[in-house]
This record gives C-alpha cells, structure tokens and sequence, in this order.
C-alpha cells in the first residue's frame, strides 16, 4: 500500500470525528486489557474486609475502591478492568474466526456457483433459523459453562451474516473483466479465488470483522446474564449478572454503570470503526 | 420467475427437513434425561424409569427420530415433558403475549429509524446527523438487558411512572382476548419494553434509510422537483422518503430475525410470559419437546420472513433475475 | 495495508489469548505450615481432585461457599480444580451416575423431611446408593446400616431418637459427607394488607397454614403469592415440582398435616388408631361432613381409591408413600384400614401427611376409559378436591387464582389466593417492594434483607430450617475412601465464615445431619467438625500422610494412585 493512499485513509480519518472516537475507545480499551494486571488496584476476586473486620459490602465508591464493592466485599474497579481483557479476548477471537470461515465459505460459494452455492446457502439459511441465545445456553450445557464453549458457540452462528454479504459481493466481483481474464490464462479455481478475488473482498471482510467483535461481546455478555456464562471468569456480563442476582440495581448503581458502559463503548466503538473502514473504503457514501 | 419461486420453495422444505433432524440430535446430546430435573421430588428409581418408559425415552435412538418425524409431520408436536399439556397448546399461550410485544417494539422502531434516517440524511453533515447517529449506535450496542435494568430502576423503582414488569395488575382474571390485549393497562406494561426494545433495534433500520436516502437525494427527479419549485419539505416527504423505502422494508425480515434472538433477554428483565421465556425455561429443564418446538417455530419464522425477502426484494428490484439461483 | 493489518490482528488475538485470560493480583497470606519430607516418589502424590459447584445463577451460596472450601483444601497441600457445572449437568453426574469426586448439595428443608428417615436412611443407607440413589457418597457400613433399618421400625418416639442418634455418631466417625451449615429461610413480606403471619419450619411463607392464619387488614382480601416460577401443572398425580405442591395442597386434602412445629396433626381424619400397637395396621377414621368442590361428599371410598390410583397408575410424587402399604380396606362410610407390609415408623408423618384424597366419581372414568396414561396426562382445569381453596382458574406463567372454600371444616381467613409467577427472584422482591404481591414465597439472598428492612411495610421473615447445607465425598474413589482424608477435609471447612460473610448471619453451623431447627430429633450432644487446620494435619500424619517442599500431599507408604485420572476403586451398582 503505497503512501499516497495511506495519506488518503488518514485524511478521511480526520474528517470523520466518530471514526476517530471509535479508533481512540478501542486502542483505549486495548490498552487496559494489555496492562490491566498493572492497572487493577487489588484482586478481582478477594474479598475485602473494614478495619474492624467486617465484611465490605456493597460499600460506595472511595479512595480505595474507585467503583466501590460488590456483596460479597470484591472491588468492582479492577472487575472491569480484569473484565476489559475477557471481553477483548472474546471479541477478537470471534472477529478473526468469524470473518476466516465467513469469508472462505463465502468465496467458495460464490465462485463455484451451481449446486456448491445452492448447498453452502441452504446451510446458511439454516444456521439463520437457530435461535442465537437459546441455541447458546444449549452449547454451555452440553459442553460446560467454560468462555471456549461460548466463543465455539458464538462463532458456529455468528459467520451466517458475514457470508451472506460477502458472497454477493463475489457474486459480482466473478463478472469482472480481470477475473474472466486470468479464467482464460488458465489459472485454477483456488489461485483465483484466493490471488484475485480474496484482495477484493478483503475490506469488506474487516467492516463485517468489526460488527461481529461488538456482536461477540453482546452476546457474551447476555449468555452470562441469563446465568450461563464462565463462573470462574470475571467478565463484564458476569458483574452485571451478579448485580442483578444480587438485587444491587436500586442500591447500588456503581455496580451496574461501569461494566453496562464498558460494554456498550467498547461495541459501539466497533461500530464506529467499521463505518469509518467502510467509508475509507466506499467513497460513494463519503462524499 | 414462478419457477424461481418454486424452486426456493422446494428448497425451504429441505431446509425445514434438516432442521427438523439437527433439532432432534441437538436435544438428545443434552445432559441428563428429563428425570434429572426430577431429582428434587423425591423421585424413586422405579418412578424414574416409568417417567422413561411413559414418554418413549427408553426406546433406540432410531425408533425415537421415525416416531418424531411422523408426528411432526402430523403437526403433532408431543406433550409437554413438564406440564404434560400438549405443546402446540402451550405455544398458544406463549405465543400473543410475544406477538404484541415484538410487534410493538418493531413497529415503534421502524417509525422512530425511518423519520431519523430520512432527517439525518437530509440535513447530512450537520450536528444532529452526529447526535442522532451517536444515540442510536449507543442503544445499538448497549445490552438489552443493561438498558431494561437501568430504565426499570430509574423509571419504575425510583419514579414509578411504569409497573415493574409483568403483563398485567394481579387479579385482572382470566379474561378473553379483547379484555385481555386492548385495556389501557395492559398498554401501561406494554410502553416501557417496547421503548427498551425499539432503542436497541432502531440503529440498523435508520442507518439503511439513510443510506437509501442519501442516494435518492443525488437522483435526477429531486433537482427536477427543486426546479419545479416544490418546498424542501414537501419533496422531502413526498418523493425522497417514499422513493427511499424500499430497501427499509427488506431490512425488516433481517429485524425480526434478530428481534425473535433479542426476546429472551426483554422478557425475562421485564418478566414477559412469552415464547422467549418458555424457551429459556425449557432448556433448563430438559423438556425436550417444547425446546424442539420453539425452537422450530423460530426457524420456521425466519426462513420464511428471508425467503419472502428474496422473493420480494428481486420483484421489487428489477436489476435482479432469477435466472439465476 | 489490509492484508498486514489482518496478519496484525491474528497475532495480537494470540498474544494475549494465549496469556492468561483472568487477571489475578496475589494478596499476602501467611501459609499455613506443614511439615516437609524430602525425597519422596513422585507416584505416591494424590492426584489432582475435582470440586463441582452449581453455577451462581442456580445457588450462590453453594457455589460461594465452594469456592471457599477448595482454597483451605488447597492449603492442605492437594491439588483441588473447582469447575462449576450447569444444575442438569451436576445433578447428572453428581446425584444419577455418582462420577465426581466431591460436589456441594444441599437437601431441602421439606416437611416431610422433618422426620429423620429421610436423612438417616435415605442419604446414607447402603442399598440407595447405586445409579440415581440418594446415597450419593457410597457409604457402605453394615453396622450403619442396621441402626438405619431399626430406627424405621421402633414406632416409639423416644426409643427411636436414641437410634437415631446412635446413628449420627456412626455417621460422624465414617463422615461419608461433610454437612456444612443449615441456611435460615428468608423470605420478604409487604404487611400493607394482611396480618397474622405465620410461617413453618422448612416452608417459611409458602406453607399450608400461611394461607389458612393470614387475616386481610382492609378492602385487599385476596392474597397475592409471588415466586420466581410458575407451577407446571395442577395434576397432581404426574407433577413433580415442589412448587406444584405448594398450590395443590391447597386444594385437595389430607389426612394428616404437618403443624408449624412439625409434629402431625389429624387433618380430614378424625382420628388414627394403630391397632395391634405394632405399627403395621392402622384405622383411619374421617371426619364427617366433608365435601368436595363439587358437592359429592368424602367418603373411605375415596380414601381406599387414591391409594389404589397412585399405585396402579404409577404417580412420580406419590408412589415412593404408598410402598409400604400392603392394602387399603373400607370398614363403613368414614373408616378405612391400612394394613403394612412392615412396620413403618414414618408412616403417619410422611404418607399420610402427604396423600391427597382425590374425588374416586371424578377420576374413575378418567382412569376406565383413557387408562393411566390418560389420568397422568389429564390437564385437570378443575381440580376438584375437598381442600380449603377451591381452583378459579389458571393462566399459565400469568397467575392463578384460588378462592377460598367458605364450606370447609376450618375456612380461611381471606378471601382467596392469586399465586403470581415472576421470571425471577429478582423480579419477585420487587414486586413485594412496590406492594404488588403480599408474599414473596422464595428465599432472598441474606444480603438484601437490610434494604429490605427499611422499606415501609415491608417485613423479612426468617426461620432456622433443617435443610442441609453439605459436600459429597465419593468414597468410590481415592483418595476419599481414606476415613483420614474425609475428617482432614471437614475439619478444614470454615463454618463460621460461611455464615457471616456468605450468610450474613442467616444460619446455623450444621454438626450432623439432623438441624437444631428440627428441634425433637435434634441431639445437641453430637460432636461435630469445628474449623481446626492443626487437628487436620495431625489427623493426615497419624495416617502417613506426608508432604513435599512445594507442600504437596503424598499417600501414605505402600499407597499410590490405581487409577490416576479418576481414582476409581470400586464402580457404582
């Protein structure tokens, strides 16, 4: 990628004030989750006792606690920011996996066309008529309340959108002159596909890849929520449940603002950040 | 073009097909038979393997799948392993309370996402455009439950301007369904779900419109109308949003589809007896045959809603053909 | 720049995936001290044990107090993974198949369970503790055993709390479970519209006389019973759900029924004659006068049909009560005659106390034409019985509503019931917070009792119960068949901070298996566990156990791991 364009995405970048909120929350959040074992003040999970030996809990936000405890005397600050690394983890990793097997599925079942597209549709279609939550609890289950399952879970439904746009996005890119071209050169299925179609559809890939990180944390967060989550892990989702089953809502709203907002930035950063690719990337929309 | 149609057609019933069968394997691999959830009763062992006995369970896995897909066939969905109500009875009574709901939430969404969309794109660049798409990717991306919890601490437990969930005031009785759906009370626990829910569907919609605006506006017939000297708000109104529609209404398919996911989540903060909660409640009790049903039901929905999308959005769009598949 | 940025991505997801994903910050404390061998052979060390806890979602303390547990385990020198598992899943592996090592239980306080059979011979007689038996330690101990078989047979009370206690001691030499604490029941109630509230040992605010006592203080008269969850049937010949059971004995009758105190109490029967004094006959005489809802009178016939229903049709709840009974016979219109196969100490506390009488004109032709399955699956809208509410109607997971039967021998105060179903606890405390239900019939987590407390009108009762709180050990497997690790591991259970930091006060240290709560079988003499690390280590050396540098704990000389994964020595029946 040559400088000029670099200079190109840079100068959009400027211009479009949300695209650089979303870049800044997330290198933000990034940041926290690299050095959050820096940046947590005490343990997640050890309990925290007054000077008079009693139990701390649900005490308000102080010095000492910046968002206050939970019931059971756990300091809520560094729950989230242990919680910062979950959520990046869960997100990215569903992101890249999402966007690899949307994208191949995609690709195959745009370039062979015919049955094979017929077939890997129909299956999509399929996995459109799971029910995500319901089909999730059902995974945690079978395979154990673990945040592996969950992103298996996750992943084995959340490719259906990103191969639906993308295969019409193959669709077209097929009927391209430099495609028939190098059909002609006599290049195989699997050097076009990957050397000449894959290039081109790649940015597309990344909008989608962005949506699906945010898509992956919501729904982490909601499996957690229902009861369903990672017990031994502290994730945003598993304060909120926690608050919730704890009943904290009216009594104590330091524990239910931090995580909420945490999660709620941290997606829609995605969001800005996907929109702000596409425009990079769509010049159409950006005039 | 009908032969389209009917391939498509062909095509979703062998879409139904498998997922009738994935259903069938996916609830046998889950832990614990029926019984499990028994354990608190005292169950004795004997009781246990009658219970097995009773609703087929001890039979091979293949004799259980023929008997399931002949009854699904029949429309027989099997009773419930709970209740022992027949299911399709119990997805009845599910199943208003989650129509009125969703519908309200979706069509709340819909009316907020496509006058937003259509001022956002109109005054493009401005502000507001930043503000309104700012607020709506928030809701977008906050959880559900997060915004139902928060609205029902401050605006229920703190101001009670709404009830704390549920469909009704006890002792409203068992009414029909008049009585039941169109009081002023029931719109009262109705109002605050449907905002909860239509915050959160809103962004997507409104997006699309605004998108579909923006490049109605670059289209020749809007500078004509200028020409013409038409006011700004009457071509806004009565050429660009109509013109701009169209690809708004196939988003709806893709909505729904989300929305019957969201469900679970707006029912159980807001205590909402439908269809999202009986398939919650199911799964954690191992009652296979209403967890086979609901879940069946929600396929069913949305590979119909996708299937009229394709089928609407290429007779609605010319540039498509269906000489394709 | 788009294929680098993607190479960057995968990398960076790597980089900290591959990290530990849990952020921890270790905390000082000051180890505990264990003597070190040095040198020893690395097949000696005990391997690696499983605790499973249910998830928070399903019982938090049980998963807090796991937790908890492990950690001094741990300081004990084994190695202890803690891997929460869904309820279905535990109750799977744990309660059916017995494959675990040790997981946290607890056996609710019922009233039925007041009587000590259940603990005494249901959790540990050795006949129960094959697949899906209550006998979940596998604790196999004939001399056990006996004391368990004679204590069901001596119908004299006082004869048979000696044998009973005789038994807890056994149980506490072998300690084949570890009781942990008796959680009191707590539970919310708004006093805007009723008074008179009464509640019961095991049942708190849902029990039977609740509803009969309350007495309506303004215009409100008919109650409003909230509880996270709807009933799943008003059948109560195939419900298994306790809560089913809360409503339906509302609505039927029984002989027998089970004071706020615990003892039984003749109910629809006027009176209970044990016969030859041998505890195998018994003449049931009823009370006359009564009817069902429908106006058809109660008669012994209905009595004897009930018994032979649930038998014949093979009813979930009931079938396990009717066993011991030989035959039921009519005598005239308001007597009948149990006659047993054995004499059955619990037999008035816990079949009688717990059968329902059922309308023979209503459910014969059911049973005639459709046959069991028929009644079984019999949705039952009516629900005729001859109990103090009468059915009104029942719209699933809205309400349903109970009036009350103005005919009855002794009528209830109020009105009627409106038992509401929430989609949670949650859901439910807010709902007697905002006084749109009067009872909240489920146990609150201990912390929201002081917010509770200083709402206007609002009431948080809570009663000692006799549910139990315990860890299964397996004694299937190694090293939990070593009576020195299973005392080791309970002296090491921190009982008291159990219940002030996860209880916030709301229980009682559990000695035996029989509570405080429950107080005429209750033996105050027992000696229990109390939390003492020094005793366990000496416990462990007195076997042989020793440990490495690292504090590690090593089997005794002679003693090794046969099956490294799992520890598998003897399989389950």
């Amino acid at each position: 990628m040559s400088f000029v364009k670099w200079k190109r995405v840079f100068r959009l970048l400027l211009k479009d004030k949300l695209g650089l909120i979303g870049f800044a929350l997330m290198a933000f959040f990034i940041v926290v989750a690299i050095f959050a074992p820096f940046i947590i003040t005490h343990d997640p999970q050890a309990q925290h006792y007054s000077d008079n030996g009693d139990l701390l809990n649900m005490a308000k936000p102080s010095s000492e606690h910046y968002f206050g405890t939970t019931n059971m005397g756990r300091d809520i600050f560094s729950q989230v920011v242990a919680g910062t690394r979950v959520a990046l983890v869960v997100g990215l990793t569903c992101a890249v996996m999402v966007t690899i097997i949307g994208t191949v599925i995609a690709l195959v079942a745009g370039y062979f066309g015919k049955w094979v597209d017929d077939l890997l549709m129909r299956i999509t279609d399929i996995v459109y008529g799971i029910p995500f939550l319901p089909f999730a609890m059902i995974m945690v289950a079978v395979l154990g309340p673990s945040i592996w399952n969950i992103i298996i879970a996750i992943v084995l439904i959340s490719w259906r959108t990103t191969t639906r746009v993308i295969r019409s996005e193959v669709l077209s890119i097929k009927q391209r002159t430099f495609i028939q071209a190098a059909k002609l050169n006599g290049a195989g299925s699997f050097r076009i596909i990957f050397r000449h179609i894959a290039p081109n559809i790649i940015p597309l890939s990344l909008v989608f890849g962005s949506l699906a990180m945010g898509w992956a944390i919501i729904t982490e967060a909601s499996i957690s929520f229902l009861g369903y989550g990672d017990p031994l892990l502290v994730s945003w989702g598993k304060i909120l449940f926690d608050a919730y089953i704890a009943h904290a809502i009216t009594e104590a709203w330091w524990w239910v603002i931090p995580p909420g907002l945490s999660i709620t930035l941290l997606v829609m950063s995605g969001f800005f950040v996907s929109r702000s690719l596409e425009e990079i990337l769509n010049p159409r929309l950006s005039r | 073009m009908v032969s389209f149609i009917f391939k498509r057609l062909i095509q979703t019933i062998i879409t139904l097909y498998i997922l009738i069968t994935l259903l069938f394997f996916m609830f046998r691999i889950l832990p614990g038979d029926p019984t499990t959830m028994f354990v608190d009763a005292a169950l004795p062992l004997e009781a246990r393997e009658a219970v097995l006995e009773q609703f087929g369970l001890d039979k091979p896995l293949h004799e259980q799948y023929w008997l399931y897909m002949k009854n699904f066939v029949q429309g027989d969905f099997g009773i419930s392993f709970n209740s022992r109500e027949p299911v399709v009875d119990l997805i009845g009574h599910y199943l208003m309370p989650t129509i009125f709901l969703m519908g309200s939430t979706i069509l709340l969404a819909l009316v907020i996402a496509i006058i937003l969309g259509a001022v956002t794109a109109w005054y493009r660049g401005s502000k507001f455009e930043a503000i309104a798409v700012s607020v709506a990717l928030f809701f977008r991306s906050a959880p559900i439950f997060w915004i139902g919890m928060v609205a029902l601490a401050f605006l229920s437990h703190q101001l009670n301007l709404f009830p704390i969930g549920g469909m009704h005031e006890p002792g409203q009785g068992s009414n029909g369904f008049f009585e039941t759906y169109f009081t002023l009370e029931f719109l009262h626990h109705l109002i605050l779900p449907s905002i909860v829910g239509a915050a959160y569907y809103v962004a997507s919609p409104m997006l699309v419109m605004r998108s579909s605006m923006i490049e109605i506006m670059d289209e020749d017939f809007i500078e004509l109308n200028r020409a013409k000297g038409l006011s700004e708000k009457a071509i806004l109104f009565k050429h660009a949003v109509r013109n701009a529609l169209l690809p708004v209404v196939t988003e709806i398919a893709l909505i729904v589809g989300f929305a019957i996911g969201g469900q679970v989540l707006l029912e159980v903060v807001f205590n909402w007896p439908g269809i999202g909660r009986l398939i919650v409640d199911s799964i954690s009790r191992n009652d296979y045959p209403v967890a086979q049903a609901t879940f069946f039901l929600m396929g069913v929905i949305v590979i119909f809603l996708n299937l009229i999308a394709d089928i609407l959005y290429g007779y609605l769009d010319p540039r498509v053909t269906y000489k394709k598949g | 720049m788009v294929k680098r940025s993607i190479f960057f991505i995968i990398i960076f997801s790597f980089l900290i995936t591959t990290g530990c994903m849990s952020v921890s910050k270790d905390s000082d404390e000051n180890e505990q001290q264990l003597p070190v061998t040095e040198d020893l052979p690395e097949d000696r060390k005990v391997r690696e044990v499983v605790m499973n806890v249910t998830n928070p979602e399903y019982d938090a303390v049980r998963y807090e107090f796991g937790l908890m547990i492990a950690e001094e385990w741990k300081k004990l020198g084994f190695d202890v993974e803690t891997v929460p598992l869904e309820w279905n899943r535990l109750s799977e592996l744990g309660m059916q198949q017995k494959d675990f090592d040790s997981f946290t239980l607890s056996w609710a306080g019922r009233a039925e369970r007041i009587d000590p059979d259940h603990f005494i011979y249901g959790t540990l007689h050795s006949s129960l503790s094959g697949y899906g038996g209550y006998n979940i330690a596998g604790y196999d101990s004939e001399e056990y055993d006996a004391l368990a078989e004679e204590q069901r047979a001596v119908s004299d009370p006082e004869e048979r709390k000696k044998i009973v206690k005789k038994a807890e001691e056994l149980f506490l030499e072998d300690i084949p479970y570890a009781p942990v604490v008796h959680r009191d029941q707590i539970m919310p109630f708004n006093t805007s519209n009723f008074t008179n509230l009464t509640y019961m040992l095991g049942e708190g605010l849902n029990s039977f006389w609740t509803f009969m006592e309350l007495e309506p203080t303004g215009d409100e008269k008919y109650v409003r019973w909230g509880y996270p969850s709807d009933i799943n049937s008003v059948n109560p010949l195939s419900s298994t759900n306790s809560h089913d059971f809360q409503v339906t004995r509302l609505i039927y009758d029984r002989l027998v029924r089970i004071t706020e105190t615990g003892e039984p109490e003749n109910w629809a029967a006027e009176s209970i004659e044990d016969v030859n004094s041998d505890g195998k006959t018994y003449k049931v005489t009823l009370r006359s006068g009564m009817n069902f809802h429908d106006g058809e009178p109660v008669t012994a016939e209905d009595v004897k049909f009930s018994f032979d229903l649930v038998k014949e049709i093979e009813s979930p709840y009931f079938m396990g009560m009717v066993e011991p009974i030989d035959s039921v016979e009519v005598v005239d219109d308001l007597t009948v005659e149990f006659s047993l196969n054995d004499s059955f100490a619990p037999f008035i506390s816990n079949t009688l106390a717990q059968m329902y009488i059922f309308p023979q004109h209503y459910w014969e032709p059911i049973l005639e034409s459709e046959g069991a399955s028929g009644v079984l699956d019999h949705q039952n809208e009516e629900a005729i019985g001859s109990g103090p509410f009468t059915l009104d109607y029942w719209e699933r997971d809205q309400e349903l509503k109970l009036d009350t039967n103005t005919d009855y021998f002794s009528p209830a105060k109020v009105d009627g019931i409106l038992s509401i179903p929430y989609s949670n606890t949650e859901n439910m405390v807010a709902a007697v917070e905002q006084g749109q239900a009067d009872i909240g019939g489920w146990w609150i987590e201990p912390i929201q009792v002081e917010q509770l407390e200083e709402i206007e009108n609002v009431e948080v009762i809570s009663v000692p119960d006799h549910g139990l709180y315990h860890i299964n050990y397996n004694m299937r497997r190694m090293p939990f068949d070593d009576v020195a690790v299973r005392k080791a591991m309970t002296s090491v259970i921190p009982k008291d901070r159990i219940i002030d930091e996860i209880l916030e006060g709301y229980g009682t240290k559990a000695t035996s298996v029989i509570g405080p709560a429950n107080e005429f079988w209750h033996s105050d003499d027992l000696e229990g566990y109390e939390y003492d690390f020094d005793s366990a280590v000496e416990i462990l050396q007195e076997a042989g156990y020793e440990w490495d540098e690292d504090g590690k704990i090593y089997y005794p000389e002679g003693k090794t791991d046969q099956d490294k994964e799992n520890g598998i020595i003897r399989e389950v029946e």
